[in-house]
């Protein structure tokens, strides 16, 4: 990657979103979705962390609370050390306009019934009130060329572009705040192939030259290998194993991360295949199996994997792992100490070991 | 060098490298198939336009593009599953194990249907009508073809045809709603749903896309087994490069309507002979290897209104001459089982992305 990221802008901590599951005449609680469940993690400037799994794993719920789309469960999600889910007000609108979204669909993402100046426009009409019509416009001109389209599309509708150009406007729109950190929720999934390279060029060129930090959200991994700084893998709304792409892509640590890798159809013809292929589906969610969630699928489960929750734990080269194989000596439900064990907690990675589950101080 | 132009789809076979010593006869043959739609203003616009290749016997063929490329349009035009209007077959034939195709009738054709071609679909979420069990639903196929079968060999079919497939509790899933099952059980009930009437030729349009990797796998490999159990031909249609190399063992690249390259997928993705390919082989970003900028085809795929003269990826090739955007360049013998439909087929795939 071109950029070396720098300081955390933004972290989350112990953060949990679980959804009641309520039913019959009182609308008693019968259940809950643990979508996202106390997950720890954090996304610097310039860099590119992508949240990778399966459908109904919790990534797209994790983007949606870094946003504050969604109010957590339990836990915080921190900007600068500033927890936003309590923010109001001015400190909230501050946060709306260095945060901004960057969605999957281009067809119904952008409102049909706007031109594309007006979509762009409209957060600086909200974020920069000083800002004149012609000024406003200038601007609007301005995005569009810096995401490769000219200002002769102002004046357009969004039917009249294809997919790719649409999440253009997309990217020019989330730019007119002046944002530091996007996150882009399947942002290149429903683009033809041919397309997708441009939108994937035109996101690395805009984190140089703007120093983005990206929350990059993705099923297709040999997107998020290209693209990424670090890379999360998430399971049932637990994250399984997180590390640097290159480390984590060449050799991969937990089971999971490994079949799904081994998942991928290699477009090389001659290549070997050795595919671990888990049998069945995803468990539901309101209903995850006791202990690790990956148990049910696992090639390597073993008797005690159901026995008590696993910990995430750094490993020495600075990954963490949730999986009994790596370092987990005993299967501990007690989460004394400062959750990992001493001398494998990383240093220069601020909010990683430290802060840990003082969490569940915020419920909603 | 004289070129030949296609003229006999045979010509499209593996070549003699691939098959082998015994060649199985043709499955599925299409000739300069074309598929034309009336469009919104009455004008009529050619989605196809004289598509050939053929398939044979236990072989899977790749139908590649991206979306509006034709291909699933191809696919409908030879299921005869396309409204007319506005869908017109503009012309071509299709040869069924020898037997002409175009020209039979709709009863004829529904004997056929479901029978010695069969289809499955990309959506599993919208092929199965959601108010109807699964095994309803599986009852309708097998009496449309054996409509004296009693409820007890129907049922009995349905099961073991739930049972190939891997589903556990076939007996059980046959009593299930659609949404009752997950979006890989239901793609598993789709397959075995279009398996019932034993067919000699199964389309697959896009049957992963919508599923997740790991699900993707499962269903990847169930195809590969099912198709050498029973020597089904496949033509499996994908804009999943990984996907081609894993399934197929020729593949066929569509771009705006038209086959512009066809190859043994070895070949094919070892020295691809159109600039197009080639672009979409480059424009992938691969967990095998390691590039700092993707090399991406500029522009986009254009619609059909927007077709130009000459050869149609002439405008987002940054090969392409003043002769590209003349003439249309035919899809002409490169040999070794190999076509391209490029003028300058043996420079232009490889400078184009260099």
């Amino acid at each position: 990657m071109g950029v070396t990221p720098g300081e955390p802008l933004i972290e989350c901590q112990g953060l949990s979103r679980h959804y009641p599951i309520r039913s019959g005449l009182f609308g008693r609680e019968t259940g809950r979705v643990r979508a996202v469940d106390d997950l720890t993690l954090h996304v610097r400037r310039g860099e590119t962390y992508s949240l990778v799994g399966e459908s109904g794993c919790g990534k797209s719920t994790t983007g949606r609370l870094f946003l504050r789309l969604e109010l957590p469960t339990a836990g915080r999600v921190l900007l600068r050390g500033v927890d936003i889910t309590s923010m109001r007000g001015t400190a909230l609108r501050r946060f709306r306009r260095l945060a901004q979204p960057v969605f999957q669909d281009p067809f119904s993402s952008l409102n049909p019934r706007m031109t594309v100046g007006a979509t762009v426009e409209e957060g600086l009409v909200i974020h920069e009130p000083d800002l004149s019509r012609a000024g406003r416009r200038d601007r609007a001109a301005d995005l569009l060329a810096l995401t490769g389209l000219d200002a002769g599309c102002l004046d357009r509708w969004p039917h009249e572009f294809s997919g790719g150009q649409r999440q253009r406007v997309g990217l020019a729109r989330a730019l007119s705040t002046r944002p530091e950190f996007i996150v882009a929720d399947e942002a290149v999934s429903a683009l033809d192939v041919s397309v997708q390279a441009q939108i994937i060029n035109l996101l690395r060129d805009l984190q140089e030259r703007l120093g983005l930090a990206y929350l990059f959200i993705a099923h297709d991994l040999a997107v998020v290998k290209h693209l990424s700084h670090r890379v999360g893998v998430m399971y049932l709304g637990h994250l399984m194993e997180e590390g640097g792409a290159d480390a984590l892509f060449s050799d991969p640590l937990h089971p999971y991360t490994r079949a799904l890798l081994s998942a991928i159809p290699n477009p090389d013809p001659g290549a070997g295949r050795g595919r671990i292929i888990l049998s069945g589906d995803v468990p539901r969610a309101d209903r995850p199996p006791s202990g690790c969630r990956f148990r049910t699928r696992c090639p390597s489960a073993m008797p005690r994997c159901g026995e008590a929750e696993v910990q995430l734990l750094a490993q020495a080269d600075g990954r963490k792992v949730r999986c009994l194989l790596y370092g987990q000596g005993a299967p501990s439900p007690a989460r004394a100490g400062k959750g990992s064990p001493p001398g494998l907690s990383v240093p220069g990675m601020p909010g990683e070991s430290a802060p840990a589950r003082d969490a569940s101080e915020k419920t909603v | 060098m004289v070129w030949k132009t296609v003229s006999d789809t045979r010509a499209l076979s593996a070549g003699p490298g691939v098959s082998g010593p015994r060649v199985p006869p043709p499955r599925l043959e299409v000739e300069n198939l074309s598929v034309a739609f009336r469009l919104a203003d009455g004008a009529e616009a050619l989605a196809v336009e004289r598509v050939s290749f053929r398939v044979d016997g236990g072989e899977t063929l790749a139908l590649v593009g991206e979306s509006g490329c034709g291909k699933s349009v191809t696919c409908l035009a030879l299921m005869r599953l396309l409204p007319v209007p506005p869908a017109r077959l503009a012309g071509g034939t299709v040869r069924l194990s020898g037997r002409e195709l175009t020209g039979v009738s709709e009863p004829e054709m529904r004997a056929v249907r479901g029978a010695a071609i069969s289809m499955i679909f990309q959506e599993p979420m919208t092929s199965f009508d959601p108010v109807y069990r699964i095994g309803d639903q599986l009852a309708e196929a097998v009496l449309a073809h054996n409509g004296d079968a009693s409820p007890d060999e129907t049922a009995g079919k349905i099961e073991s045809a739930l049972a190939a497939v891997g589903l556990p509790d076939p007996a059980g899933i046959a009593r299930r709603y659609p949404h009752e099952l997950s979006g890989g059980m239901k793609q598993r009930a789709m397959i075995a749903m279009a398996l019932l009437g034993d067919p000699e030729v199964l389309l697959c349009d896009e049957p992963t896309t919508a599923l997740d990797v790991t699900i993707q796998a499962q269903i990847v490999e169930l195809l590969n087994r099912l198709q050498e159990e029973r020597g089904m031909s496949m033509l499996f249609i994908t804009h999943n490069l990984g996907l081609v190399a894993e399934l197929a063992r020729r593949a066929a690249v569509m771009y705006a309507g038209q086959i512009v390259e066809t190859a043994a997928v070895a070949d094919l993705f070892e020295r691809p002979l159109h600039p197009y390919t080639a672009g979409l082989l480059a424009g992938i970003p691969r967990l095998d290897r390691r590039v700092e900028r993707l090399a991406a085809i500029p522009g986009n795929v254009p619609g059909l209104r927007e077709y130009p003269p000459g050869c149609k990826f002439a405008p987002r090739c940054p090969a392409a001459r003043e002769i590209c955007r003349e003439s249309a360049p035919p899809l002409a013998d490169r040999g070794g089982g190999r076509h391209s439909a490029c003028h300058f087929a043996e420079t232009a795939a490889e400078a184009a992305w260099a």
